[in-house]
Parts: structure tokens; C-alpha cells; sequence
């Protein structure tokens, strides 16, 4: 449980960091090598992923979209079909879950076969 | 199995990231759904943090000292710079900084190349575009411009901020739209900003009806032809007015043989498609100055309101320019330095379109099928091919198209079942340009740099193309008005037909001399005035013709002559008033002809509030829908033997609303209102009591005007969550107030020039055309209110008038 809590708490500060120095794609590659180098479980690393990428995500979009005082998000979620601010804030948070998740799985199933390897 | 349910992973890992970088997956239109929604570069990086505006000081590159720059509440930019060089440069900057895509967009869509980024479906767009030769008419112009020092410093020094805007722009602060489309911002040079001057062109001087024109007479015959569609409306007020005496001795203009009159031979058998989209009808604009004999001042006032399609962001950019020897307030087109309307302390100016007609059609006489030369005389001259290599966004290899020059212009269309195959297009903007001392940017540098009448006079020689009415006031007293530009001589009624391109007689025989151009200086009815009407009484000794307004100049001048003591409320009020002349001879003809028959509808509720109707375009009124519907039924059904729907209509010339009007009026018994396929004779009671049966039927639900116009500003890329619907505004197009659907007023301004100017001016817009920006569209309301702000013209960036919101300090980077 613990080790959720410090992948998640790395994965959100790591990420914040990674990402504004690299394109987007360097959310599941980084979510993966933190997975690998703080050999998280599957499991974990997955729910950690996900929260963690959420976190990162959801929480940057709503502080812009709290600054921003919701004018693009509401244009915004007009454009895609006529989603309010809040659930493009969900969705964004949602997409940088998943890729965090996905990413974290696999740096997760990458330790087992190095430690076979060595 | 460890090693297999990783790999599985990394590979759906992969792949989905992949997927989620593509733009424009699977055929759709989405953006790239990873950086799209990146809060760390995708759209969320585009909503300004609001109420966050701190004053900033920073370094340029190409700023040779140091300069400041002060944003108002409205976000309106004042420029403060140590020479023209560094304010164009900064102007550059600024423009960049707000409207970028805009910039992009706009040069994408007039040079024919909007493929490049927007794929294959625009393809078609882009070569009519390159077809039509405005790449090439572009490079033209800027060979010109690079001949003359002084603007074509400016243009660099324009270009050089836009470009260091660019460099230095990090890819997570992108315009939205580039996200959207996935692609990035290109450096700006000189020619991107001839191809803007083009596009100006392309909306103002490219209207043509010569196909159409050739294509009714043949169907209704020449005699028929001249009967419903004179070229002159005798109830006219044209913007000269006719008590000017036309003091000079007009060059002769050569008389080309008669035309041949059948004007089969000068069309293609078939005509199945559309002929050449036209610049949207109803694009015009008022201006009028007012001296101080007529004002309660005693100073003049000059007041300009272009009507162009309304867009998010606005064609127009707000700004003040000060420099040693320059202090200058306006509007400026993204892309092009310097302002196009404006004023300054001394002076002030502004324009609306001159209708002429200045694109003419000729059918080449090819020598045989390889369509490689034509007939010229009696001489063969061979095509000039050129090639135009159009980049498409998806495909390997640009596709190339290739274009026959002849000495009239292109064959814009290739396809020989179109009706404009074999031909030629001849346009004045395509002109190859004379030499001059300086050119148009030249013009508008002198206008802001004014003094009085003889600097207006001097700045008009370099404007050629797109032909403008340009309005003038000085503090000095004086006011003037100049049909300016460059106008072909031409002999009735050439240009109005296509004509035979093997004849080089055909051709015009050259252009009205500068001095010839109408003008009127300080004319003794105090005022002068124009809303795109006829430039001229018939006095005028050259021809021309064109497509002019019938009821905007009338009432404009009738109503600055019954004005007086005049104020600058009064003329906004001028500028929004909602009034249609059209209206009123329109509807108080249609409800004599009805009240000659004797229908039952004359005691209608709903013809009983049209005769109470005040002639106003009110948004809430619901007269002015019933009118608008009688009269567009009317219309049709008086011309219904004339093709009303398909292919056929768009290829036919319909009669001008004055005309229709004048033969209701004149001509009720005439042959045309009759429907040929009833066994009755219809007369123009009939039409007009069976055009109103057809509206007020049982289920009749009267309209407000606002619900049935339903005025919009559209966002530039066609966004409709980026545009404004929302829009309280009356106006009619006939109507000084000419709001009609997404068209109308694009900048209000009002300019008194007393000891300081008192200037104000409005545009539905906002200085950013970022849409998470609050300065999007944040006078869209006012303007639709019709309010006004004060427009200041700043002595020095301390002006205590103006409140800074921001302020920019800046220095050379050392």
C-alpha cells in the first residue's frame, strides 16, 4: 500500500516535471520507468498509473481551467459535442490515467525478467 | 510467459501512443488525442489566466531602441517607438503575438494553399485559387514593392517582428487551431503579406457577372436583356454630386469594333457547373465627412463603417502608433503594416468599395486541340504555361497543375464541359502594376502621417487596387472625397458581356488618368458621402460599370442634407440606424397594389402592422420579416419563367431590387408578371396578392426580425464552438446599418477633429484571436448594443486618459 502512495507521489512530481520538458509520450515511458525502478507490483503499479496520471492530468487542466475562468474549456467542450468544463477535466485526467496505467504495467512486468536475466 | 505478457503490453502501450499521437486518425478530423489534451501542451496551455496582467520588460532582437507598449482596459495596444522602423517592427510583434493563425490561414486560403495542411478535401479549393493566378499576382506586386526603399524597409522591419514572435514561441503556446489542424506556424516574409493585399483584393474588386449577363440575354434576348436590366438607376445620388463640373479634357478611348451580337458564340454549349464563387453580394460600407458648417462644433467629423463578413477574430486589429514625426490611431489588417482607417491629430480618413467593374472575361480562339496557342489579331501567340505545385497533406508527391496564360490573364478552368472553359480571365489585380514613386502601403504611411488636404491628395497617387472611396476631414476645415484607384476606360458596354479574345481591340484602352478620377473637395452642401453607390451622375465623361448600391447612398445623403448642428451622437446614431429606404418605396408600393385588389388579407392583423411599420430593421420588430418575405416572393414569382432553382439559376442574372420596384411601380401590366404556363393574364396586382396568400396562410406565426435574419459571427476556420450567434442586432442590408446574416458593420468610427480629436470606435471582435482569451470577443457586446468606446490617441505612454491594464518595456537585445 505504501508503495502505491510513493509511486504515485513520484509519478505526479517526476511527471510534472518530465512533462514539461518532453512531448506528452513521455507520460507512459516515464510512468513505466519509475514502475521498473521502484519495482511495483503489477497490480499496483497499474491502480498507481492510473491515480497518479489522473492526478497529474486532471489536476493541471483544472488549475488552468480554474484560472482561465472555464472560457476555452466551455468552447472547448462545445466543439467536442457539448461537454461542460468539469467532465473535460475528467476526460483529460481519464486519457493521462490511462497512458500512465498502461505505461506503469509495463515497466511493472519488465522486473521479473531482469531479475531472471541476472 | 513473463517475457510474453510484457512484450504484450509494451506493444499496446506502444501502439495505443501512437494512435493517440496521429492527427486525424482513421480518416477523422480529431486532433492528436495525446497532445490535444495534454494539460502540459495541448489546448488547456491556451486559456489565459484571467485577471493576470502584470507589466513586462523584456529584449528584442530587431528593436534598435528602446520602445514601450501599453495595453488598455480593452486590451487595445499603444505603441511608443523611436522610429517607423522599430513601430513597424513591433506592430509585426504584436499582431503575431494575437492573431497568428489569422495571419496563416488568411494567406493559406488566398495563395491556394491550404492543402498542405489541410489534406485533400481543400485540394479543389486551392487550385481555383493558384487558377485565378493571386500566388502570381502576389509576386508581381512584391517585385514593385522591393523597388521602392522606404516601404519595402517597413515591410522588413514588419516581418522581422513577426518573425522573432514566432521564434521564440514555445510549440505548447500554438494558436488552438494550430493544435487542432496539427500543424505549426511557418516564418512570415514579404510575400505572405502581398498575398494579404491580394486577398483584400479578391474580396473587394472581384465581382463578375459576365457570364451570367451573356447567359440571360441569350434567354431572354437582347431587347428584353435592356429592358430588365438598365445600367443606371435614374433615382440615383451618387457619391459625386452632380452639381461638379467635370473640368478636364477626358482622353479618347479607342472604339473597338462592334460586338458580335449574338453572344452564343461567345459561350460554351453546355454550362453545367457552377461559375466561379463569387465574393459574398451585400459586402459594402458608409463613410461620410461632415464639415464644420454643418456641425454644433464647428469642427468636422468623419465617420467610416466598412461592412465586410463578420469573423472571430476580426479582420480588423486596434491599434495606436507613435514614432518621432507619427501619431496614429486605427485599424490595421493582420499582415500588412501600417493602418487602413484611422486618424491622426490633424487628420482623419476611411474607405468603402468602389463597385466598378474590373475583372472581364474573354473567349480565346485557340489555333487548334492542343490548346498551346491562340489567335491575336491576326497573328498566333503561344500560351505561357506555368506550373503550380501544390503540396497536399497525406500524399508523397505535390500535385502539379498547369496554367494557360494568354495576354488577358489565365484560363482559369480546364474542364471543357465547364462554362468557363477556353476562358480568359482579365483582372486588375493580375495587371502587371505601373511603375510609381510608391505604392499602396505608401499611401496608407502618408495618410497616418497627414497634415492636412495636400498630403491626402499626394497619398491617393500610389493606391491602385482594390478601387476605394476614400473619405477625408481635416482639423484644418477641409473635407474631400476621392473615387480612387485604377479604373479601366472602357466603351459601353465592354466588360459587361464575355467577349472575343481573338481582338485585341477588345482589350481596355487603358486607364482613367489619376487627375480624371471623381473627387469633391469642400462641396458646398457641407458634407460628403459614400455607401458604394454610383460614383458619378451621367455626366461624367468616361464609362464604366459595376455593381453598385441603390439605397444606402440615397438615404445617407438625404439625410446628412436635412441635418444639422450636427453632433457626434448624431452620426452614431447615422451609423446605426436600422431605417431602409428600400422599405419604404418597397412595402408602401406592395400594399397599394394589394389594396387595388380586393383580397380579404388587406384587413389581415399582419398587413394592418405593416402599414404602421416606421420602415426600421428593430430586431423585435415583426414587420420588416413579413416585408422581407412579400417582397422576396414577389420577386420570385414575377421571374419565374427565369430558371429559380439548380445549376440554371446560378448561371442566371436576376433583375436588381430597384429595377423589380420601378416595374411594379411603372409597369404593373406588363407581359413578365404574367405566368406563362396559367391560362390567365396575371398582372402585378396578381403577383403581389398571390405572393402575400402564399405567407399568410392559416398557420401563419408572425417572426421577429432577429429570430428570421438570425445574425452570426463566424469564427474564421468555420469553428461553430469558436463563433457568436447570440446577437440582439437588427440591420438590413439595404439599410445603413447593414447587418445581414453573418455580414455587417466591422468597425465603427466616428472622429471629431477639434484641438485634440474626439474619436470613437467599435468592432465585434476583441484584440486576440485566441478563444481562451477573455479579449476574444470582448466588444462583440457592445458592439451589438451599439455602443461606442473613446479611442485616445495617447501623447506619451503616460497619458493619464488611458488606465494601462499591462504594459510592455522593451529594449534591444543587446
Amino acid at each position: 500500500m505504501q508503495k502505491i502512495f510513493s509511486y504515485v507521489f513520484a509519478l505526479f512530481l517526476g511527471g510534472a516535471v518530465v512533462l514539461s520538458l518532453l512531448p506528452w509520450w513521455s507520460l507512459p515511458i516515464f510512468a513505466a520507468l519509475l514502475a521498473f525502478w521502484l519495482k511495483v507490483r503489477p497490480g499496483a503499479a497499474v491502480l498507481g498509473g492510473l491515480i497518479g496520471g489522473f492526478l497529474l492530468w486532471a489536476g493541471y487542466a483544472g488549475l488552468l481551467n480554474v484560472q482561465n475562468d472555464g472560457l476555452l474549456s466551455a468552447r472547448i467542450g462545445a466543439l467536442l459535442g457539448g461537454v461542460g468544463g468539469g467532465m473535460l477535466v475528467l476526460a483529460t485526467g481519464l486519457i493521462g490515467g490511462l497512458f500512465a496505467g498502461l505505461g506503469a504495467l509495463t515497466g511493472s512486468w519488465a522486473v521479473p525478467l531482469l531479475r531472471r536475466s541476472s | 510467459m513473463q517475457l510474453v505478457r510484457f512484450l504484450v503490453a509494451l506493444l499496446v502501450t506502444t501502439a495505443l501512443t501512437i494512435l493517440a499521437s496521429m492527427h486525424a486518425p482513421f480518416g477523422s478530423r480529431l486532433p492528436a488525442v495525446g497532445p490535444f489534451f495534454s494539460p502540459f501542451g495541448g489546448f488547456w496551455q491556451n486559456g489565459e489566466h484571467v485577471g493576470k496582467y502584470t507589466d513586462e520588460k523584456f529584449d528584442l532582437p530587431g528593436l534598435n531602441a528602446p520602445a514601450e507598449v501599453v495595453f488598455d482596459e480593452r486590451g487595445v495596444p499603444h505603441v511608443f517607438a523611436s522610429s517607423m522602423e522599430d513601430l513597424c517592427y513591433l506592430q509585426g510583434y504584436l499582431v503575431a503575438r494575437d492573431r497568428l493563425w489569422q495571419m496563416d490561414i488568411s494567406v493559406r486560403a488566398t495563395a491556394g494553399r491550404l492543402a498542405e495542411v489541410m489534406g485533400e478535401r481543400v485540394l479543389a479549393r486551392d487550385r481555383i485559387q493558384r487558377r485565378k493566378g493571386l500566388l502570381t499576382a502576389a509576386e508581381r506586386a512584391l517585385e514593385l514593392w522591393e523597388g521602392q526603399p522606404e516601404e519595402w524597409s517597413l515591410i522588413q522591419a514588419y516581418t522581422a517582428g513577426v518573425n522573432d514572435y514566432i521564434s521564440n514561441l514555445p510549440a505548447a503556446k500554438y494558436p488552438i487551431e494550430f493544435k487542432l489542424l496539427g500543424y505549426e506556424p511557418e516564418p512570415w516574409t514579404p510575400l505572405h503579406t502581398a498575398v494579404i493585399f491580394k486577398s483584400m483584393a479578391e474580396t473587394l474588386s472581384a465581382r463578375h457577372e459576365d457570364l451570367q449577363a451573356t447567359y440571360t440575354r441569350q434567354l431572354v434576348g437582347d431587347s428584353l436583356f435592356q429592358f430588365l436590366y438598365p445600367e443606371r438607376n435614374p433615382d440615383q445620388s451618387p457619391i459625386i454630386p452632380e452639381s461638379v463640373n467635370w473640368d478636364f479634357e477626358p482622353v479618347p478611348v479607342s472604339q473597338p469594333r462592334a460586338d458580335q451580337p449574338a453572344s452564343e458564340t461567345m459561350m460554351s454549349q453546355q454550362m453545367p457547373h457552377l461559375p466561379l464563387p463569387q465574393p459574398p453580394p451585400f459586402i459594402g460600407s458608409n463613410n461620410w465627412a461632415v464639415a464644420g458648417s454643418k456641425t454644433a462644433s464647428g469642427h468636422p467629423i468623419l465617420c467610416n463603417d466598412p461592412h465586410l463578413t463578420l469573423t472571430l477574430p476580426s479582420i480588423w486589429y486596434e491599434m495606436q502608433l507613435q514614432a518621432p514625426g507619427i501619431n496614429t490611431y486605427g485599424v490595421a489588417l493582420p499582415g500588412v503594416p501600417g493602418l487602413l482607417i484611422g486618424f491622426n491629430e490633424n487628420v482623419a480618413w476611411g474607405e468603402t468599395n468602389v463597385g466598378q467593374d474590373v475583372m472581364d472575361w474573354y473567349r480565346v480562339d485557340w489555333t487548334d486541340r492542343s490548346r498551346d496557342a491562340y489567335r491575336w489579331g491576326t497573328q498566333t501567340k503561344p500560351v505561357e504555361k506555368v506550373v503550380e505545385v501544390i503540396q497536399v497533406r497525406g500524399r508523397e508527391e505535390p500535385v502539379l497543375d498547369t496554367v494557360r496564360y494568354t495576354e488577358w490573364g489565365p484560363v482559369v478552368y480546364e474542364d471543357p464541359e465547364h462554362p468557363y472553359y477556353d476562358l480568359a480571365m482579365h483582372w486588375l489585380a493580375m495587371h502587371p502594376t505601373d511603375q510609381r514613386d510608391f505604392f499602396e502601403l505608401g499611401t496608407f504611411f502618408r495618410l497616418m502621417k497627414a497634415e492636412g488636404l495636400p498630403d491626402y491628395l499626394e497619398a491617393l497617387k500610389g493606391f491602385e487596387n482594390p478601387a476605394q472611396n476614400f473619405a477625408f476631414a481635416s482639423k484644418d476645415g477641409d473635407i474631400a472625397i476621392t473615387v480612387n484607384g485604377k479604373l479601366p476606360l472602357k466603351n459601353k458596354p465592354q466588360g459587361r458581356f464575355v467577349q472575343d479574345g481573338s481582338d485585341p481591340a477588345k482589350a481596355w484602352g487603358g486607364f482613367i488618368p489619376h487627375e480624371h478620377l471623381p473627387r469633391v473637395i469642400n462641396p458646398e452642401r457641407g458634407f460628403i458621402a459614400s455607401a458604394n453607390q454610383r460614383s458619378t451622375g451621367p455626366d461624367y465623361p468616361y464609362y464604366y460599370n459595376g455593381y453598385f448600391d441603390d439605397y444606402r447612398g440615397r438615404y445617407l445623403n438625404r439625410r446628412l442634407e436635412e441635418m444639422d448642428q450636427v453632433r457626434v451622437e448624431d452620426l452614431q446614431a447615422l451609423q446605426l440606424d436600422n431605417y431602409s429606404l428600400e422599405a419604404e418605396e418597397g412595402a408602401t408600393l406592395l400594399l397599394q397594389l394589394l389594396d387595388s385588389t380586393d383580397t380579404e388579407l388587406r384587413t389581415h392583423p399582419a398587413v394592418q402592422q405593416l402599414r404602421e411599420w416606421d420602415f426600421r430593421f428593430e430586431a423585435d420588430a415583426e414587420a420588416p420579416t413579413l416585408y422581407e418575405r412579400w417582397m422576396e416572393a414577389a420577386f420570385r414569382q414575377t421571374f419565374d419563367e427565369l430558371p429559380s432553382d439548380g445549376e440554371e439559376a446560378k448561371k442566371t442574372l436576376y433583375p436588381e431590387t430597384w429595377r423589380f420596384l420601378a416595374l411594379l411601380r411603372d409597369t404593373p401590366d406588363h407581359g413578365l408578371f404574367d405566368h406563362q404556363e396559367t391560362e390567365t393574364v396575371e398582372n402585378a396586382r396578381d403577383i403581389v396578392r398571390q405572393a402575400l396568400e402564399g405567407i399568410l396562410t392559416e398557420d401563419y406565426e408572425p417572426q421577429a426580425w432577429n429570430d428570421y435574419s438570425a445574425p452570426f459571427i463566424a469564427h474564421l476556420g468555420r469553428i461553430p464552438a469558436f463563433a457568436r450567434n447570440d446577437l440582439p442586432v437588427g440591420g438590413f442590408h439595404n439599410a445603413l446599418n447593414a447587418i445581414n446574416g453573418g455580414k455587417g458593420p466591422s468597425w465603427r468610427m466616428v472622429v471629431e477633429l477639434g484641438d485634440t480629436p474626439n474619436a470613437f470606435g467599435v468592432y465585434p471582435g476583441g484584440p486576440s484571436g485566441n478563444p481562451g482569451s477573455p479579449f476574444y470577443d470582448n466588444t462583440v457586446d457592445d458592439w451589438a448594443n451599439g455602443e461606442y468606446h473613446p479611442l485616445y490617441l495617447m501623447e506619451s505612454p503616460a497619458d493619464e486618459r488611458v488606465a494601462p491594464l499591462y504594459q510592455f518595456n522593451l529594449e534591444p537585445t543587446e
